[in-house]
């Protein structure tokens, strides 16, 4: 039994701290997700509770960067000092990317090794900059990657394509599984 | 020092001994099947089935009795119907081989047996009612919920023997 | 890996055979400890028999200990237990009212069950009173109902109310245990009444408490805070995965596998059913993003002989639903990069900047044209050349492996 749980831990020294659910429902409640809004309100804020971090690689970084963002290139984000840069501190932490998917991807990540109050911003980093900081682009306030582009039914004239093989899914979401109990 | 009141009765188990043991059937509960003990449920989807059987009109918008109209299948097909089947089975083989098998009427020594059967009722219903407000009783609420360490499940289990405590001396006719 | 049966590791139709089997377990043991017995139960309430205490705290210590250790190395999923909600005044008002019916009836629902099926004639007429309380409850239920489901304030652990760790208020409940244990063992000692009932073996052992002990004292020294469960991908191979991009297959592939009918692609839409209904591409399945991780998906997804490709408008709801799929382990599973968005504007945006002076150029040409036609009509046309354009050389077929 002792050797049970000592091989255990040996071998899962880093592992995760929350689990996998977990995680999914903070990505549900979209809290996850900072929107352009309300990004301008806390860069005009005077008081700067909050860190910037730029994930991109230094080369990119250095050409240009959001104003007071730092660099932590997204391929070292496991090592020691760059996690504990991320558990450590409390305050608000905002990352972006080149591509959103990567900003969304380490967000989740950080969020499975524990981290707490962080924050992802949609788009890349092109995007971001172009609407946020050279100028205030209302029409973005809500953008993401993964908003349709094409109106595909359209485009496709209305014809649906075959649903054979289909098996039913359940299309609601299920909120934390609940098994029965009780007396 | 063993004292036993008959010869052929066998003495009861080490009570940490049953208790470490009740406690590994519920660690495997949980185990396979996600939930803890129970026994109020099982009584509960009995009195749906019964009811909703008798009088289904009279009870068709009373929420309580929803699994009989809702359910698709009867309530009697349950988790807690079938353990507390095997409640009975268990219990049964266990006086069987133990020797206490008999007829009887456990009371304090200083009351009638009818004054005892009249309380048993007044407890019974008093638990019945009790079990649904609290969503259990000792074993589904306080034993289970301490297992999984829920609020819920402590604070029942606090309620239930702190008034026991509180107002046992007023009973005491009862039992001593 | 555990609990089994609510994600589907054993059939959920055995669930009633276990039920019968535990509560035949349940059943023997409470009559053996002697809870079949009006008289013992209420001892604990006035000193003179104890045995509800002694066997009650330590089935909870033991169950809760061993939990403790098999959520700490993986082996179950909190997740999918059963957590009492707290439905607050209803539990107080519930506690107070069943505090009464032990006093007055000498049993609780399940102890009453084994006394009543061994003869005790006081555990039939509690029993009675259940029924008729239930009845009462159920018919009245419209008056007692705000009671009942009012004032919820979810599923919370004891220790999160505390305010305190897991592993220390586990520490804590066995202390206050062994002290009960204690002292309620000199109160008996020293009552006079307990000698009139049937005895119960000399406690020679307790060797069951010293190891739960030591097990709690361990628990102190582990860090609680880790989640991983049995077969999930290390948490450093995940990373390497997200950074390498190989799990990207992009819409040349796509459309190659989709125009020459290939079925060794298994599509997973991951935007909302309306999204899906409006357009979704051939013989794709619609799986929410958020549902990834419920039970019926984890049976209705995986299938064996084809690789998964997850697709969304975009990228990013895909990578997400890959990241749930790969950390729980899950192999073959693909992303179409830029999502449909991308496959838009290849198919049926401007191909201009396609060479068609060049033979790589003109083929590509009429790829995109065989793709389009295809996604619009469902089909290629009967007599369309369907000589097909070879393969991207760089489409990799591996071999297939298990899925979630």
């Amino acid at each position: 039994m002792g050797a049970l749980i000592f091989s255990n831990i040996n071998h899962r020294i880093k592992a995760y701290k929350k689990s996998n659910y977990d995680v999914l429902f903070e990505m549900q409640s979209n809290s996850t997700v900072m929107d352009y809004a309300a990004f301008i309100n806390l860069l005009a804020q005077e008081e700067k509770n909050y860190k910037l971090i730029d994930l991109r690689n230094s080369m990119l970084y250095d050409t240009l960067h959001l104003e007071g963002a730092l660099n932590m290139p997204f391929e070292m984000l496991l090592e020691k000092e760059n996690l504990s840069f991320f558990k450590k501190n409390k305050d608000l932490k905002i990352i972006y990317a080149d591509t959103e998917s990567k900003s969304a991807l380490v967000c989740m990540m950080l969020l499975s090794s524990g981290v707490e109050n962080i924050k992802y911003l949609p788009g890349n980093f092109d995007i971001i900059y172009n609407n946020v900081v050279v100028k205030d682009n209302p029409s973005f306030y809500t953008y993401s990657d993964d908003k349709a582009k094409w109106d595909y039914k359209r485009q496709m004239g209305g014809n649906n394509t075959e649903k054979e093989n289909s098996p039913s899914i359940p299309q609601q979401i299920e909120i934390k599984p609940t098994v029965k109990g009780g007396c | 020092m063993e004292k036993s009141l008959k010869n052929d009765v066998k003495p009861y188990m080490n009570p940490y001994l049953a208790g470490f043991l009740l406690g590994i059937v519920l660690l495997i509960t949980f185990y396979i099947t996600g939930r803890g003990l129970g026994a109020s449920g099982a009584i509960k989807s009995t009195v749906i089935t019964a009811i909703g059987k008798i009088t289904p009109e009279t009870v068709k918008d009373n929420s309580f009795f929803d699994e009989y109209f809702n359910g698709g299948h009867s309530p009697m097909k349950s988790w807690l119907v079938f353990e507390v089947l095997g409640v009975l089975l268990g219990g049964f083989l266990s006086g069987f081989l133990s020797g206490r098998l008999t007829l009887k009427i456990d009371k304090g020594p200083h009351i009638k047996n009818y004054t005892r059967l009249i309380f048993a009722v007044a407890g019974g219903l008093l638990f019945g009612i009790g079990s649904q407000l609290g969503r259990g009783c000792t074993s589904g609420a306080a034993l289970s919920g301490m297992a999984v360490f829920s609020t819920a499940g402590f604070l029942t289990m606090m309620a239930i023997f702190g008034t026991g405590y509180m107002i046992a001396y007023f009973f005491r006719k009862l039992w001593i | 890996m555990g609990p089994l049966i609510p994600q589907n590791i054993i059939n959920g139709d055995l669930n009633f055979f276990f039920a019968l089997i535990i509560g035949i377990a349940f059943g023997f043991i409470l009559e053996q400890a002697g809870f079949s017995s009006s008289r013992k139960l209420a001892g604990v309430f006035y000193g003179y028999d104890f045995v509800v205490l002694k066997v009650f705290f330590t089935a909870g210590i033991t169950a809760a200990t061993g939990l403790f250790f098999l959520k700490y190395m993986g082996w179950v999923n909190f997740n999918f237990l059963y957590i009492n909600p707290l439905y607050i005044w209803s539990a107080l008002v519930g506690g107070v009212i069943m505090g009464f019916g032990f006093i007055l009836g000498g049993f609780c629902p399940g102890t009453s069950l084994t006394a009543a099926v061994i003869g005790k004639i006081d555990a039939w007429f509690f029993i009675f009173g259940m029924f008729a309380g239930i009845i009462l409850f159920g018919i009245f239920y419209p008056l007692f109902q705000p009671l009942h489901m009012g004032n919820f304030l979810g599923n919370p652990f004891i220790y999160d109310t505390l305010g305190m760790s897991q592993k220390w208020f586990l520490f804590f409940l066995i202390m206050m245990a062994v002290m009960a244990f204690a002292v309620t063992q000199i109160i008996e000692d020293n009552s006079k009444r307990f000698k009139e009932l049937l005895y119960t073996q000399k406690l020679k052992t307790t060797y069951p408490l010293f190891f739960i002990l030591i097990l709690a004292l361990t628990a102190l020294f582990l860090d609680e805070n880790r989640i991983s469960y049995l077969g999930e991908t290390d948490r450093s191979k995940l990373m390497t995965q997200l950074i390498n991009k190989n799990r990207y297959l992009d819409t040349e592939k796509i459309c190659y596998n989709i125009v020459n009918e290939q079925k060794d692609l298994l599509f997973v839409d991951v935007r909302t059913e309306n999204e899906f209904n409006d357009f979704h591409l051939p013989n794709a399945v619609n799986i929410p993003a958020y549902t990834v991780l419920n039970n019926s998906t984890h049976n209705n997804f995986v299938e064996k002989n084809k690789k998964t490709v997850l697709y969304s408008s975009g990228t990013t709801k895909a990578d997400m639903v890959w990241f749930f799929l790969a950390r729980e382990g899950a192999e073959n599973v693909f992303v179409l990069e830029g999502g449909l968005n991308k496959l838009f504007d290849d198919v049926f945006g401007n191909n201009n900047f396609i060479d068609t002076t060049k033979m790589d150029g003109l083929y590509e040409k009429r790829f995109f044209e065989r793709a389009r036609t295809y996604l619009k009509e469902g089909k290629l046309k009967k007599d369309e050349d369907v000589k097909t354009v070879p393969p991207p050389s760089d489409f990799d077929v591996k071999a297939v492996k298990g899925g979630c």
